[in-house]
């Protein structure tokens, strides 16, 4: 695996790309996570429910996957998902065009390299209109291997 | 119950999901987008230094928010954020819990934490209801 720094990890510049919301994707995903017990709670006088929270990151998966690994050089076997977080401006429904805009905005280690963060910010937002922000740290188990 | 009937200080209900089969996995996979093969094949599992596969971290989040969303109004949260402490294996039950920690007029800071049968917190969170934002959402 490459050596990681923060100047090569900032030095990743990711395009924004866009993505219709599928509503069949939207339900699946409901499904598996109602599977569990996690039932939704249907919408107050909403004529169409808004995407779970958490799909922002599915979204992101869709229009990008991962390749800022493979332009670190990072295996995906060797990454967990260390933290995510979320602010949510307005719901995000299917249908909706969403432009997905990731970078890249820290890198460290712990353990003298051998845990890497690296850290991603992404907005998400349709027309002129701010949906969503996510923010990842990805760890890589044996960064300075 | 909802996070506005609820003082701060005030514990939110727990709920247990589950429990997490490895057919849960594969269809996370396929409806998340996840597919890292270490959720999904244990020979992946395995070559990547794991005894056998374990749930995504975005699984937990995502049952977690599940949770989150049934004890607010629909629209309301504003802000949501995990860290991911211990995996998840096969066969586990993760239990949701939290408590209310904070309100600020009508924004509530929630805090909230995943737990499996034998005690393991596997995600610590944070979540924010914002009443006031609902409304102004076209």
């Amino acid at each position: 695996m490459t050596r990681l720094d923060l100047p090569s990890v900032l030095a990743v510049l990711i395009p924004a790309r866009d993505i219709r919301v599928s509503r069949g994707r939207v339900e699946l995903f409901d499904r598996v996570v109602a599977g569990l017990g996690g039932v939704r709670p249907a919408s107050d006088g909403e004529s169409v429910q808004s995407v779970p929270p958490t799909y922002f990151f599915s979204l992101e998966l869709e229009t990008h996957g991962l390749d800022y690994l493979d332009e670190l050089g990072v295996p995906v076997s060797a990454i967990l998902h260390g933290e995510q977080g979320f602010t949510f401006s307005a719901p995000c429904v299917p249908g909706d065009v969403v432009t997905v805009a990731p970078r890249l905005v820290d890198y460290y280690e712990k353990r003298a390299g051998e845990l890497g963060f690296v850290v991603k910010e992404t907005t998400f937002s349709t027309g002129d209109r701010q949906l969503a922000t996510a923010r990842s740290t990805i760890v890589i188990r044996g960064a300075a291997a | 119950m909802r996070v506005d009937d609820l003082a701060p200080g005030a514990d939110l209900p727990e709920r247990t999901f589950g429990p997490v089969t490895r057919t849960s996995l594969a269809l996370f996979a396929g409806a998340s987008g996840d597919h890292n093969a270490v959720h999904v094949d244990v020979d992946a599992a395995r070559a990547a230094g794991f005894d056998d596969v374990f749930a995504h971290g975005m699984l937990t989040m995502a049952l977690l928010g599940a949770y989150v969303e049934s004890l607010a109004r629909p629209g309301t949260l504003t802000g949501f954020s995990t860290r991911f402490v211990a995996r998840t294996p096969v066969g586990a039950s993760p239990t949701c819990s939290g408590r209310v920690v904070d309100r600020d007029g009508r924004r509530t800071q929630l805090e909230l934490e995943v737990r499996l049968g034998d005690g393991t917190v596997t995600a610590t969170g944070r979540a924010e209801i914002s009443e006031a934002v609902a409304g102004a959402v076209p």
